[in-house]
């Protein structure tokens, strides 16, 4: 099959060429995936979990749960992103049932860049407890959609499928989500 | 379409603009009605994204879960062809077209009859290439040998030909953009380390290729339903020019 080169078909199959390396056990293909999306699950998870070594432990959960069930993922198009993050989405809903509680998080030093000189640590620190504020105070729904699309980084075909909702549902709550958190960072700062 | 879908499909529309690349201020020129309140949303989906961003796992944790992961048992041991990669592809040409074939191919231009044989090596090079780092850097010696052609070409004045390279090099430069963006940090900060070599020397082509003037228009490319308007040489050169600047500003910035 032809594709051209910087088709989103080519960059598809180049994903779906690493998955499937992966399901027959190799190890540099495992070691691709992580690499690519191990960043992007953290922040999503850290941005609505509120205790950094529950962040830690769900993220690593994300991936061996990830890696023991790829043999089940099947390429149909489906982006691979929506399918991990469907699996962090899952995890955390599991631990929020479980959990009473949830313990302030931004005294970890795990959370903000480890290479930040104080000062700007300080104001990264009040940067991101001002959005964290505000996430508070929007639905769970707004607060889905903006930890996906703006802590994840997903597409909105991707966010449309973790949430299980058409594209149009997720423009218009996108919308309503960005317009709360606006609201409240007006209030906080 | 009602007033508050008709601003969420504007505001999506905008963000995945931004997300491509584009200017803040070219997104609100185009719905200068709305530009206030688009401008406030937009802001504040900065803001929350630049404020995620700050979210960074340790390196420390990284490197132990990735540990953990590449200790699990492996069900097969897969044969690697990440060292048979350089002679693969033009293996399978030589397979397929003869030795002498492949060989001479690989210098070959637009309008030489061996191009089509050169770009089928290419293809299949970034087919079995592993890895989006590398194939981003493929990619970027495809982008070299597009600037070569175009430069040969235009110094034997056949500034006709120019269009199969330089829509070819638009594509190179389209996937290189859409794929660095997922790369972890340590790729991309190959990537430009690689690319801040090169571009003296790409400008240098793109300089010499627009000093080469064309006898005639280039005629643009056909398409179905629309009337055929002849660009210029100069038209055609910036499009791909404005690509090729885009592409570089993205990674070097």
């Amino acid at each position: 099959m032809e594709l051209e080169a910087g088709s989103p078909e080519e960059l598809s199959v180049s994903e779906e060429h690493i998955i499937e390396r992966a399901r027959k056990g190799d190890r540099e293909a495992w070691d691709e995936l992580y690499r690519l999306h191990v960043d992007r699950v953290y922040r999503y998870i850290a941005s609505k979990v509120g205790d950094a070594m529950m962040v830690e432990d769900l993220t690593q959960e994300v991936f061996l749960k990830a890696f023991q069930s790829l043999s089940s993922f099947r390429w149909r198009g489906k982006p691979f992103a929506a399918w991990l993050f469907t699996i962090a989405r899952n995890l955390i809903i599991d631990m929020q049932r479980k959990q009473q509680s949830h313990k302030e998080v931004f005294s970890s030093p795990t959370f903000i860049s480890e290479a930040a000189p104080p000062e700007a640590e300080v104001e990264q620190r009040m940067k991101l407890e001002a959005i964290m504020k505000a996430m508070s105070r929007l639905t769970p729904l707004q607060q889905e959609v903006i930890g996906l699309r703006f802590a994840a980084g997903l597409t909105l075909e991707e966010t449309a499928r973790v949430m299980g909702k058409k594209v149009g549902a997720i423009k218009a709550l996108q919308h309503s989500a960005i317009a709360a958190l606006r609201r409240a960072l007006q209030e906080y700062g | 379409m009602d007033k508050d879908r008709e601003s969420a499909e504007i505001l999506a529309e905008c963000l995945e603009r931004l997300e491509r690349g584009e200017e803040l201020e070219d997104c609100l020129s185009r719905y200068p009605e709305r530009a206030e309140e688009l401008r406030s949303l937009l802001l504040t989906a900065l803001r929350a994204r630049d404020a995620f961003a700050l979210l960074r796992p340790g390196q420390e944790f990284k490197e132990r879960v990735r540990a953990r992961l590449l200790s699990r048992p492996e069900s097969r041991r897969p044969f690697t062809l990440k060292r048979l990669v350089p002679f693969l592809a033009p293996l399978m040409a030589l397979i397929v077209l003869g030795g002498s074939t492949v060989v001479a191919a690989s210098e070959s231009l637009p309008d030489q009859p061996l191009y089509p044989v050169k770009l089928t090596v290419e293809h299949a090079q970034l087919w079995l290439t592993p890895g989006p780092g590398r194939k981003v850097e493929l990619q970027l010696k495809f982008v070299e040998k597009r600037l070569k052609e175009m430069d040969s070409l235009a110094r034997k004045g056949k500034l006709t030909r120019l269009d199969l390279p330089g829509e070819r090099l638009k594509r190179h430069l389209k996937y290189i953009r859409e794929v660095y963006r997922r790369l972890p940090p340590d790729q991309k900060a190959r990537i430009r380390k690689l690319l801040l070599k090169r571009v003296p020397v790409h400008k240098l082509r793109l300089r010499r290729i627009r000093a080469y003037r064309a006898p005639r228009p280039i005629p643009a490319p056909r398409i179905k339903g629309t009337p055929e308007r002849p660009l210029t040489a100069g038209e055609r050169l910036s499009e791909w020019e404005r690509e090729y600047l885009r592409t570089i500003g993205e990674i070097l910035k």
